[in-house]
């Protein structure tokens, strides 16, 4: 599945994404998102681990979530980059 | 509402934790934890580091152990926890299932569920089953076998308390082990069986960073670059504060009752696993042997009295009243101290297993500050007189200072594996165990492991790690930009992204544990409940080792006995025993007199090789230049031959004061009797306590307190006020008190203890003793045992420059030492077999125990040696006797017998069958004979090649002609020119020494023996420049330069070329031919 940039992501006080605009539609979480980590192969990408870098280095922040716009509703896996602060979208097929 | 890790593992967790357990407790402390656990995998390596380190910081410390449990199949790991308050029995649980875990002689330790059933019979450890449990791993795909295999847990530990499920979301993608879905399921299966849970976060580092390093870690422990093996699937694993904990346990319970009820279960077991260090772990309580494993029925005090008091007529068989006077004061003042600290038992412990070594007939001595005290010299610890030898007590043990003191033993390095097994055997295992150490990662090792995390090539990574020695890995950027060998990793760096990558991870590993081993001398001696007190595991030795190191020793109240294997012990222990041997005299070595006059004079000859401590070229030098006379000499002379001293500049000055060229200044004569050994010159730790004890008025105690403060700068102040006010008081001058002080104070780190000196200048006498009257037996032991810097050939040198024998190896009399013989009235030495390159241990053996041999198939036949070894003993004569060509005119030669084997052995070895074969033999046809014999420069070369020494004569001879030519000086022949005279001077380079100067450039010493001792060459930096590619590459050499008279009889070369030896012999006989 391709990753495609997303915009207007609106997080909660916790971080969690409630809603985001894609492909035009606006979408509103419709479950409770559910964060996890996935880790990043950082020896085919780094060029230095200095103190301090091990945490980015190693993981993303992630979301599982049900979210639904006037039309559709499908579960949504969204990857938080830090430390730019940008936001993937990856659809899943369910 | 409270919460607490319970499952945390240390960097002490090889290859696996991250953090220090000092920095865990820290870190647990500022975030306002109350407790902290440790669960290091395997072991409780760091369980007293987490211990110590929580009373510092002021919070509880519980400890457990993460191990593997197997019941029909592999249970998977489970963290175990001591419960505390129940006077130890968590603990004692937690080290016998920790050892029973190791006696498993498999590659991985692990418990049996019916070991881990019995040990908690009795309540006292709690079993976690996390996420590395069977029922974790099971759970998701089927969540009825993670059932059945709880089942199984909880019938085999029926009791309650002892088993709960533990509760880990380590936010990984939904759907796997260690995800919120995952952590969900675990908590439901807990209520649904009525199974206790607790929430733990599983914690294998600090902070999110460490997770990093947790990767390269990961790697060296599989032993696969990263990307060939599953990684930890996040950064999540680290010591989370409470307020995300909170948060954790309401996201796995879905509700805040199902949460509170989490953590305060958790919270509970907690409280329960709290340790007491005092009650439960036996926390600065000293722990020795029980009297009856040290056969007394009375109070230890008593007999410690007693015996001591009875020794005195042993060790003073002459003193008159008044030095008895001075002894039993002395004993009184020493034996008062030993009580107040509750000491008796251990100093009885150390006397009785130094007795027991001196009953298996080992050579032992003391060593370090323990030669200053009384009692240890009359229980036969120490062999020094700490009276005559002005060695203090209060140096050693004082009433300031409450741990238990250290007193090392040096025995015979080949039987110090002997000594331990009886230890092992007198004391009974359950009271004794080696210590262990811990090695940490410095550069280099830190450096290999990161290149294999990265995938690097094995040549690459050799070619970067072969430059790194000596430093911590932290301080790699830094040293690439100082060190030139560094010059080209550092460039290479700046441009290669993996190569710069590689810097930070190996910094990253600075001083993490890396592997357990035994530890080189330390025994634990303790009481009959030491195996409770300390998880053991096998060691290299076959001995079980404790899984604490030094470092543990003195909070754990353990008594530690250093016993170290000195190798100059065994040669001396062998000298003994080759002159009982062959001249049937029986020599107590610790029992001849120290005042030998011609011992003395040996020594000032300055051919000091084979004699310990003084032997090297700077101590020959300052032999030369001191000229010892008596035996405090020593002392002086190898406490002045130190980095403090030598540093702290005090050695001229108190050669000048011996030699009379400056009159001593003593500054006051209340402290000429202090300073009149050293010729004004403060060189003893025991000086300075007495010249501050003379002028404050202090006792010596308090005196070393005050010293050990000298080496502490804030410290210093206060020393100093106490210092100029008592002497003020006591009526000295100011003058006189300023002077002392600045004395005192740049004294600091320089000065050295005498009794370190003391206990090391006996061996030094006792050798210098033996090569005096027994210089045969003692070279017999020095080739055996090797106790010293230089190689064998010089040795040899020496031997013949004594006029010792050196007879060659010979099948029917070798053997795998050098055996003192009888020969024409006189003894030699026989060259030992062992020396032989590529003969292998069987083929010695083999050769011992069938000789003699009559013949050379007899030889063949039954010693079977290979036909390499075959071919080398004969080239190197050992056959010669047997083939009867060693008579002074054989109708043979070696080149007849070398043809003679050869046929003999090219016979194919399967058809060895010994009837049949020794009837071939006999058809083999006689000694050849007509061959062209070896010329003795032939026969050099052989022994050269295949031993690494001139065995029938010395090197250098055969290049005599030409250094007759050229006017050589013979090294003998150096002390009786005057100074600056220019000379050439030749030989075997035998050491080579680049200390660093004041300056900042390199001087380079070069040492070289030609037969008649050694010469010693100083190349200062223009010299280097003419010939530095020589120094270090070649082993023969010439050099020019003009004699530097430094002493009496000390003299060395200051250089100005050399050249290589063979390449001028060869230019030589081009032009004579």
């Amino acid at each position: 599945m391709q990753a495609e940039k997303l915009s207007g992501v609106a997080v909660d006080f916790d971080g969690a994404p409630v809603a985001f605009d894609w492909r035009g539609g606006h979408y509103l979480a419709a479950s409770r998102p559910v964060r996890w980590y996935s880790r990043r192969l950082w020896w085919q990408e780094a060029s230095g681990a200095p103190r301090g870098s091990g945490a980015m280095l190693v993981e993303t922040e992630m979301w599982r979530l049900w979210a639904a716009s006037e039309g559709s509703r499908s579960l949504f896996e969204l990857r938080h980059q830090m430390p730019e602060d940008t936001w993937e979208i990856y659809p899943i097929d369910s | 509402m409270t919460f607490t890790h319970l499952n945390v593992a240390s960097a002490y967790s090889a290859h696996y934790g991250v953090t220090r357990p000092e920095h865990l407790a820290q870190a647990a402390a500022a975030m306002g934890y109350e407790a902290l656990a440790i669960t290091d995998r395997d072991g409780l390596y760091g369980a007293i580091k987490h211990i110590g380190a929580c009373i510092q910081v002021g919070i509880y410390p519980i400890v457990g152990v993460n191990l593997e449990v197997r019941g029909e199949s592999s249970l998977g790991r489970v963290t175990i926890l001591a419960h505390g308050h129940n006077n130890g029995r968590g603990w004692g649980s937690l080290c016998r299932l920790i050892s029973l875990a190791h006696q498993k002689k498999k590659a991985e330790p692990f418990l049996t569920l019916g070991e881990l059933a019995r040990e908690l019979e009795d309540r006292s450890c709690t079993v976690l089953l996390g996420n590395e449990s069977s029922v974790a791993n099971l759970i998701l795909d089927s969540p009825k076998r993670a059932g059945e295999e709880l089942r199984i847990w909880r019938e085999a530990l029926k009791l309650p308390e002892v088993l709960a499920i533990e509760v880990v979301n380590h936010l990984t993608e939904p759907g796997r082990v260690g995800s919120e879905e995952h952590a969900s399921r675990m908590l439901a299966l807990a209520n649904e069986t009525k199974t206790p849970a607790i929430l733990s976060n599983a914690v294998r580092y600090l902070q999110p960073d460490d997770a990093l390093t947790a990767d390269i870690l990961d790697s060296a422990r599989h032993l696969e670059p990263l990307g060939l093996f599953a990684p930890q699937p996040n950064a999540q694993a680290w010591l989370k504060p409470q307020a995300q904990m909170a948060r954790i346990a309401l996201e796995v319970s879905s509700g805040a009752t199902g949460a509170k009820r989490l953590i305060s279960a958790t919270e509970a077991l907690a409280q329960r696993c709290r340790l007491d260090p005092g009650s439960d772990c036996g926390w600065g309580k000293p722990k020795t042997p029980e009297q009856e494993a040290l056969g007394i029925t009375e109070n230890p005090f008593e007999v410690l009295w007693k015996r001591s008091h009875d020794a005195v007529s042993w060790r003073y068989p002459y003193a008159k009243a008044p030095e008895l006077a001075q002894i039993q004061h002395r004993l009184s003042k020493e034996l008062i101290a030993i009580n107040q600290l509750g000491f008796a038992t251990y100093f009885l412990t150390v006397a009785d297993v130094a007795q027991m070594i001196r009953d298996m007939r080992i050579r032992i001595a003391a060593r370090g500050s323990g030669a200053g005290s009384l009692v240890n010299y009359l229980l036969g610890i120490s062999g020094v007189d700490p009276i005559s030898e002005g060695l203090l007590f209060e140096r050693f043990l004082s009433t300031e200072r409450s741990t238990l003191p250290d007193i090392d033993i040096d025995v015979e390095s080949a039987r110090r594996h002997e000594i331990y097994r009886s230890i092992f055997r007198r004391y009974g295992g359950s009271r004794v165990t080696l210590l262990s150490m811990q090695s940490t990662y410095r550069a280099r090792g830190a450096v290999r492991d990161s290149g294999m995390a990265l995938g690097l090539e094995d040549q690459e990574i050799d070619d970067i790690a072969k430059n790194m020695w000596r430093f911590s890995a932290r301080g790699l950027r830094r040293a690439m930009s100082e060190k030139p060998e560094l010059e080209k990793f550092a460039k290479d760096a700046k441009s290669d992204r993996e190569l710069n990558l590689l810097v930070d991870l190996t910094e990253r590993l600075d001083r993490l544990p890396r592997h357990i081993s035994v530890h080189p001398c330390g025994v634990i001696l303790g009481n009959s409940s030491l195996l409770g007190l300390t998880p053991t595991q096998p060691s290299g030795i076959g001995l079980p080792m404790s899984q604490f190191d030094k470092d543990d020793m003195d909070p754990m109240g353990f008594l530690k006995l250093d016993v170290l294997g000195v190798r100059m012990q065994s040669a001396m222990a062998y000298t003994v025993r080759e002159i009982s041997r062959i001249q049937e005299k029986e020599l107590d070595l610790d029992a001849v007199p120290r005042d030998d006059a011609e011992v003395f004079k040996q020594i000032r000859t300055t051919n000091t090789l084979g004699i310990f401590q003084i032997e090297s070229p700077g101590q020959r030098e300052l032999t030369g230049k001191h000229q010892p006379t008596r035996f405090n000499d020593l002392t002086l002379q190898i406490s002045l031959f130190r980095p403090g001293p030598m540093k702290g500049n005090m050695i001229k000055p108190y050669l000048d004061g011996r030699h009379e060229l400056i009159k001593p200044d003593y500054l006051h004569p209340d402290l000429r009797p202090i300073l009149e050994e050293s010729y004004g010159v403060v060189v003893f730790h025991e000086q300075l306590m007495r010249i501050m004890q003379k002028l404050t008025g202090c006792t010596l105690a308090r005196a070393d307190e005050m010293r050990r403060m000298l080496g502490k700068e804030s410290k210093v102040k206060a020393v100093e006020d106490y210092f100029r006010r008592s002497a003020a008081a006591r009526g000295y001058q100011q003058q006189l008190i300023e002077k002392v002080w600045s004395i005192i104070e740049g004294f600091g780190s320089f000065g050295f203890c005498k009794a370190h000196g003391a206990a090391f200048a006996l061996p030094t006498y006792q050798s210098a003793w033996l090569k005096t009257h027994f210089p045969t037996e003692f070279i017999a032991g020095l080739l055996t045992h090797d106790p010293g810097m230089y190689p064998r050939r010089l040795i040899l040198a020496e031997a013949r420059r004594l006029g010792v024998k050196i007879l060659p190896i010979d099948v029917n009399k070798s053997s795998n030492e050098y055996l003192v013989e009888k020969c024409d009235d006189d003894t030699a030495v026989r060259m030992s077999l062992t020396e032989i390159a590529g003969i292998s241990t069987p083929e010695v053996e083999r050769i011992i125990c069938e000789q003699p041999f009559k013949d050379i198939p007899d030889f063949f036949l039954r010693a079977r040696p290979s036909r390499r070894t075959l071919e080398r003993l004969a080239l190197l004569g050992a056959l010669d006797d047997l083939a009867g060509i060693a008579s002074l005119e054989p109708e043979h030669n070696r080149s007849d017998l070398l043809v003679y084997i050869r046929q003999l052995s090219a016979k194919p070895a399967a058809k060895l069958d010994k009837n049949q074969l020794s009837f071939e033999l006999g058809s083999l046809q006689e000694l050849p004979s007509g061959h062209q014999d070896q010329s003795e420069q032939e026969k050099l070369n052989h022994e050269l090649r295949l031993t690494g020494m001139d065995i029938s004569r010395h090197q250098i001879d055969s290049f005599q002609q030409m250094l007759d030519d050229l006017g050589v000086v013979r090294a003998a022949e150096l002390v009786g020119l005057r100074s600056n005279t220019e000379v050439l001077v030749a030989g075997v380079r035998v050491a080579t020494q680049t200390p660093p100067m004041r300056s900042g450039k390199r001087v380079v010493f070069i040492s070289l023996d030609d037969g008649s001792g050694c010469a010693d060459a100083t190349f200062f930096d223009e010299a280097q420049r003419r010939c530095s590619h020589l120094l270090f590459q070649n082993r023969l050499l010439l050099i020019s330069g003009k004699t530097r008279r430094t002493g009496v009889r000390g003299v060395s070369i200051l250089a100005e070329n050399a050249w290589d030896l063979r390449q001028l012999w060869q230019e030589w006989e081009a032009k004579a031919s």
